[in-house]
C-alpha cells in the first residue's frame, strides 16, 4: 500500500561538508578591476565517476588571468576523487589535467566514445578543451583531434545527448555574446564601473558537433538549423518534450528570447520558442535566462521546464501541456517566491525528500559587485533557495533545510549527485571567486528510493536520452537520463526515483535512445541498480527475489535474459 | 507647487476687489463690493464653497461684470470643476477683449484640461499685448515643456526670468528644463540656487525635490525632501514623496519605510497605502500589496486605480477569478483603461476562451497600436487558433516593436550605462 504523501518528522537536513569531505577548491575569476565580462559568469562543476569505482567524482572548473592568461601560476581547474568514506581527494595532477591558462567557465560530462569512462568537454573563453578519459584515471586533452575548440568564442553551458539516436554522444555548446578585451567597454552602474548589460554585445549563435563515431566531431551547427537561432546563450537542458522519439533542447537566453529547438527527426531542428510559449514571458519581454531543467514535477507524465532568471524576474516555471507546447505556472505554484530579488543560476528538479515527486533548489548571485550600494532589497552575494513540492504546489523551505541556505555567496553552477550512494540526493554549489559547497543530503532518505544506472549497448552507453516510467503503487514516475542541466554543470547521470513509503517500484519501463523498450518488474527499493540495454526482445525480469547484501548501497545489476 | 499658486491668485484677487466695483453704478457698487469682499474673505480661508456660493449670486444680480467672471473661474478651478472655470473665463474675455489676467487664465485651464493649442494661442495672444506678463510667460513656457518644445520652454522662461529673476517658480522651471536639454552642469548650478533660495522654506525644498523627482534625479530628489522633511517637521506629503524619490531610485525597502511613515502620520490617506502596494509590487510581494490596495478601497471605494493594481496583484499570485471581478470594476468606469483590458484578455486566455481573449486584444491595440504586449499575446492567440498566417503578422509586428523599443532604450540610456546612474548636482559620489 502506497503512502506517498506521508511526512517526515523533521525536515530534511542539508549539511555543509565542504572542509570535512576535503575540498579546498577556490574559483579564480582573474579579476583586476577592469571588468572583463567573463569574469562575473563562472564557475560551473561536474558529477562523473571517472575512475568506475561506483561514486560520483568532482570535477570544478576555474578561470585565469585576464587579459591574458599565466599558465605558469594561474591555478589549475580541480577533480577530485570520491574515497567512498564521506572524504575526496584532490587527483588533478594524477589525473593528467592541467588546464591552467584556460579561462573555464562550464563543463559536460558524457561517454562521447563508448568506451565505458565519462569523459570531460570544459567550456572556456576564447576556447574549450574535450579531455578524454583514458580509463586509468588519466585524462588526454582530445580537443584538436576531435575538432571541439569553439575557437574565438564564449562557451557557457554545454551537453551531450543523442540527437540523431545513431548511439553515439553529441555535443552542443551555448556560446554566449561577443566579447572582445581589446574593446572592453567601460560600462558602470550606479555611478560605479561595473560589468555590461548584455545589451552592450551581440549574441553568438550556439554550436551543435555531431559525433562521428571514430573520436572526431563534424560541426552541424549549420545543417541542423542551430546556427540559425542567434541568442546570447547561457543555459541548456535535453528532453524528448513531446514524446515523438528524438531528444529536443532548450536554450536560456540572457535578455533575449529563450530558445525551444524541436529536433524534426531528420537531423535538423526548428526552434519553437515562441509557439510552445516559453520564448518569453506572459507580456511577450524576454528574460534573462540562465539555469534550466526538465522535470515532470506534476506528475502527469509529460516533462516540465524551470528556467532561472534576473532579479524582477524570479524563476519561472513552464507545465508541459503535452500538445507541443507548455503554458507558465510560475503565479500559481508559488516557485517565484523570494526569487524575484534574486538573480538566478544553477537550478535543479530533484526529490530531496524522497516523496515521489521533484522538488526544486536553485543557486543564486548577483552579477553587479556593488549592487547593494545602490539598490536596498538585494545584494551581490545571496542565498540558495530549496522548494518543497506538494502536490504541484512549491513550499520555499530553505531556512528550515541547513545553515547552509542561510549562507550567501555568489553563486553559479549547482550539480547534483548522490555522493555517498545512501539513497539521497545531495548537492554542489559553486560560487563566482570563492569556494564550493558540498550539500549533504541529511534524512531525504527516511523514504525510501531507488538509483538507477543505465548502461547502454545500441544506444549511447551512458543510456541518455532514456525515458524512464516507474509505476509506485497508483503513482507513475516519469523521468529522464540527463547529465547537462543547470548552469555550466554536469550531474549525476544516474536516475534516482524516491518512492516515499513504498517498499518497492512495481514495474519500470526503459525507453532506450535507440528505440529498444525493457519492462522490469519488482524493483525493491533502497538500493543502486544498473540496466544494461538489451540485445534481444523486449521481457521482463523480477529483481526482487536477489538477495540484498547491504541496504542501501546495495547494487544490482539488471539485465534481460538473451 | 499647488499652495504657492493659489497664494499668488490671492494677491490678485484681492488687487482686484477695489476695481471689481468701480465699473458699477453708484446705488449696486455697494452691494456688489460686499458681496466681493465676502467672497475673497470665503476663499482666503479655503472656504471655496462659500466664495462659490457669494460669487455666484453677485453674478446673478452683476452678470456682465469681467472681474467679477474672472474671480469665479478662480473659485471654480479651485473647487475642481475646469469646464465651469473655462466658462466663466470665456464669457469674461468675451465682455472684455483685452482682459489680459482673464484670458492668462483662460490659457491656463485650456492647458490643464490638454486644449493645448487652444491654450497657446490665447497665452501668445496675451504677450502679444504685454510681452513682460508673467503668469503668460510661465503658463507658455510651461506648457511648452509638455508638448516637448523645450528649446521654446527654456526661451520663455528666460524671458519671465527678467521680469522676475529670483521667482522660485521660474527658477523650478529653469532647472527642469535644463535636466530635460541635458545641460546638467547648467541645471546643477540653478538646483544648487533653489537649494540656497530654499534653505529656510519646507514647502520650497518640497518642490525642488519634486522637481528633480520629475528630472529623474532621485537620488538628489531624497536629498532635498529629507531637508524638507526636516524643515516641515516630518509632513506626511513630503515623507510620501521621498518615499517615492527612494522608490524610483530602487531602494525600495527605504521606500516602504517612508510610506509606511506617512500612513501613520495620516492613517486616512488613501494615496499612502497606494504608494505602499506599489512599492511591494516593485519586490515581487504581491500579497502583500493586495493587502494594502484593500485598504486603499475601503477609504475610496471608488479608486480605480487602486482596483486596478488590486486586481493586478491578485493575478500576480494566480488568482485570476478575484482579480477578474477588480479588473470588471475598473471597466464598468474606465472602460477604456488599456491595462485593464489587458489584464481582462489574459485572464480570458488562461481560462482557454481565446476568441473572448482576441477581442479584447484587438480592443487593446485599437486603444494604444503600439502595445507591445498585446501584439505579443494576439499572436500567441491567433496561433492557438490555427489562424498562422495572422500569428505570423502579428508576431512580425511584435518583433518591431521590441526591436523599437530596444533601439528606444539605447538612446534615453547611454548603452553602457547600468541601473542606478546618475551624478548628483550635489556633488559627486
Amino acid at each position: 500500500m502506497l503512502l506517498w504523501t506521508w511526512l517526515p518528522a523533521a525536515p530534511v537536513q542539508f549539511a555543509d561538508i565542504t572542509a570535512e569531505a576535503g575540498i579546498r577548491f577556490r574559483h579564480f575569476n582573474g579579476a583586476t578591476g577592469e571588468f572583463y565580462f567573463p569574469e562575473i559568469a563562472g564557475p560551473g562543476a561536474a558529477f562523473l565517476d571517472y575512475d568506475q569505482d561506483g561514486d560520483q567524482d568532482i570535477f570544478l572548473v576555474n578561470g585565469s588571468s585576464l587579459p591574458e592568461p599565466k599558465p605558469a601560476t594561474d591555478p589549475n581547474s580541480q577533480l577530485y576523487r570520491n574515497d567512498g568514506n564521506g572524504r575526496f581527494t584532490e587527483v588533478t595532477a594524477q589525473s593528467g589535467i592541467d588546464l591552467r591558462g584556460l579561462f573555464g567557465m562550464g563543463v559536460a560530462a558524457g561517454d562521447h566514445d563508448n568506451d565505458g569512462d565519462p569523459d570531460l568537454y570544459v567550456t572556456g573563453y576564447l576556447r574549450s578543451v574535450l579531455l578524454v578519459n583514458n580509463g586509468d584515471g588519466t585524462f588526454i586533452d582530445g580537443t584538436d583531434s576531435a575538432g571541439v575548440r569553439n575557437p574565438g568564442r564564449w562557451a557557457t553551458s554545454a551537453g551531450f545527448f543523442d540527437f540523431d539516436r545513431d548511439g553515439l554522444l553529441d555535443l552542443f555548446v551555448c556560446n554566449y555574446v561577443v566579447f572582445d578585451m581589446e574593446v572592453n567597454p567601460p560600462c558602470s552602474g550606479g555611478g560605479f564601473r561595473s560589468y555590461c548589460h548584455p545589451s552592450a554585445f551581440e549574441g553568438d549563435p550556439n554550436v551543435l558537433y555531431r559525433n562521428n563515431g571514430d573520436g572526431t566531431f563534424s560541426d552541424a551547427s549549420e545543417v541542423s538549423g542551430i546556427a540559425g537561432a542567434r541568442g546570447k546563450s547561457l543555459g541548456v537542458a535535453f528532453a524528448d518534450y513531446d514524446q515523438d522519439g528524438w531528444m529536443d533542447l532548450f536554450v536560456a537566453n540572457d535578455t533575449v528570447a529563450d530558445f525551444l529547438f524541436h529536433n524534426q527527426g531528420d537531423g535538423t531542428f526548428q526552434e519553437v520558442g515562441f509557439v510552445a510559449g516559453v520564448a518569453y514571458n506572459e507580456d511577450g519581454h524576454a528574460r534573462a535566462g540562465m539555469g534550466v531543467d526538465f522535470g515532470d514535477y506534476d506528475g502527469d507524465g509529460r516533462l516540465d521546464l524551470i528556467v532561472t532568471n534576473f532579479t524582477s524576474e524570479g524563476n519561472a516555471l513552464f507545465r508541459n501541456t503535452g500538445d507541443g507546447s507548455f503554458a507558465e505556472v510560475t503565479r500559481h505554484t508559488g516557485i517565484r517566491k523570494n526569487s524575484f530579488l534574486k538573480v538566478g543560476f544553477g537550478v535543479r528538479f530533484f526529490d530531496y525528500d524522497n516523496d515521489t515527486d521533484l522538488d526544486v533548489m536553485a543557486v543564486n548571485g548577483h552579477v553587479i559587485p556593488r549592487i547593494a550600494e545602490y539598490r536596498d532589497d538585494t545584494s551581490f552575494p545571496q542565498v540558495k533557495l530549496l522548494y518543497d513540492n506538494r502536490e504541484g504546489k512549491f513550499r520555499e523551505r530553505s531556512r528550515e533545510s541547513g545553515d547552509c541556505f542561510l549562507v550567501r555567496d555568489v553563486g553559479r553552477g549547482a550539480a547534483f549527485a548522490d555522493i555517498d550512494n545512501d539513497g539521497d540526493v545531495d548537492a554542489l554549489v559553486t560560487n563566482n571567486a570563492g569556494g564550493v559547497q558540498l550539500l549533504r543530503n541529511d534524512g531525504g532518505n527516511r523514504s525510501n528510493w531507488l538509483l538507477l544506472k543505465l548502461v547502454g549497448t545500441k544506444s549511447n552507453r551512458d543510456g541518455i536520452g532514456s525515458r524512464l516510467t516507474a509505476h509506485i503503487g497508483d503513482r507513475v514516475v516519469v523521468t529522464q537520463v540527463q547529465r547537462a542541466a543547470s548552469y555550466l554543470s554536469s550531474q549525476d547521470p544516474r536516475v534516482h526515483i524516491g518512492l516515499g513509503r513504498s517498499s518497492a517500484v512495481d514495474r519500470l519501463r526503459v525507453d532506450w535512445p535507440s528505440g529498444r523498450t525493457q519492462v522490469l518488474q519488482a524493483l525493491p527499493a533502497n538500493r543502486i541498480v544498473t540496466i544494461q540495454e538489451a540485445v534481444a526482445a523486449a521481457g521482463s525480469r523480477r529483481l526482487s527475489d536477489l538477495p540484498a547484501s547491504r541496504i542501501g548501497t546495495r547494487e544490482e545489476t539488471a539485465q534481460h535474459d538473451p | 507647487m499647488g499652495r504657492r499658486a493659489n497664494a499668488s491668485t490671492l494677491v490678485v484677487l484681492l488687487l482686484l476687489v477695489v476695481g471689481a466695483g468701480s465699473i458699477l453704478p453708484g446705488q449696486d457698487r455697494a452691494q456688489a463690493q460686499a458681496l466681493y469682499r465676502s467672497a475673497i474673505a470665503s476663499l482666503e480661508s479655503g472656504d471655496y464653497a462659500g466664495a462659490d456660493e457669494k460669487i455666484r449670486r453677485m453674478l446673478a444680480d452683476f452678470p456682465g461684470i469681467p472681474q467679477a467672471l474672472n474671480v469665479a473661474g478662480i473659485i471654480a478651478d479651485l473647487r475642481g470643476q475646469p469646464e465651469r472655470s473655462i466658462e466663466y473665463f470665456e464669457r469674461a474675455v468675451s465682455l472684455r477683449d483685452d482682459f489680459i489676467d482673464a484670458r492668462s487664465n483662460l490659457a491656463r485651464l485650456y492647458a490643464k484640461t490638454d486644449r493645448l493649442q487652444e491654450a497657446r494661442r490665447q497665452f501668445e495672444q496675451v504677450l502679444r499685448w504685454n510681452p513682460a506678463h508673467l503668469p503668460s510667460l510661465k503658463g507658455l513656457a510651461s506648457l511648452l515643456f509638455d508638448v516637448g518644445d523645450i528649446e521654446a520652454a527654456l526661451e520663455n522662461t528666460v524671458r519671465a526670468l527678467r521680469q522676475a529673476p529670483e521667482d522660485p517658480e521660474l527658477l523650478l522651471h529653469l532647472a527642469r528644463t535644463q535636466f530635460k536639454l541635458g545641460r546638467e552642469a547648467e541645471a546643477a548650478v540653478t538646483t544648487r540656487r533653489l537649494r540656497r533660495l530654499f534653505v529656510h522654506d519646507g514647502e520650497g525644498l518640497h518642490a525642488l525635490g519634486l522637481m528633480l523627482l520629475d528630472s529623474g534625479r532621485y537620488s538628489d530628489a531624497v536629498t532635498i525632501l529629507r531637508e524638507a522633511a526636516e524643515r516641515q517637521g516630518r509632513d506626511p506629503e513630503i515623507v510620501s514623496s521621498m518615499g517615492i524619490g527612494y522608490g524610483l531610485g530602487r531602494k525600495v525597502n527605504q521606500a516602504i519605510s517612508s510610506f509606511r511613515e506617512s500612513i501613520r502620520l495620516r492613517s486616512r490617506d488613501p494615496q499612502g497605502y497606494l504608494h505602499l502596494a506599489l512599492a511591494y509590487g516593485m519586490q515581487g510581494r504581491f500579497d502583500e500589496a493586495a493587502a494594502e490596495l484593500r485598504r486603499v478601497l475601503e477609504l475610496d471605494q471608488g479608486s480605480t486605480d487602486a482596483a486596478h493594481h488590486l486586481g493586478v496583484s491578485l493575478y500576480k499570485q494566480g488568482l485570476e477569478t478575484e482579480a477578474k471581478a477588480y479588473f470588471e470594476q475598473v471597466l464598468r468606469r474606465e472602460p477604456d483603461r488599456v491595462e485593464t483590458v489587458y489584464y481582462q484578455a489574459l485572464i480570458r486566455f488562461q481560462e482557454g476562451d481565446y476568441p473572448g481573449s482576441l477581442s479584447l486584444l484587438s480592443r487593446v491595440l485599437d486603444l494604444q497600436e503600439d502595445h507591445i504586449s498585446a501584439h505579443y499575446k494576439a499572436a500567441q492567440v491567433n496561433a492557438k487558433l490555427g489562424r498562422r498566417t495572422e500569428a505570423q503578422r502579428l508576431f512580425r509586428e511584435f518583433k518591431r516593436l521590441e526591436l523599437q523599443q530596444e533601439r528606444s532604450r539605447k538612446e534615453r540610456f547611454h548603452i553602457y550605462a547600468g541601473i542606478g546612474d546618475e551624478f548628483s548636482v550635489f556633488g559627486s559620489k
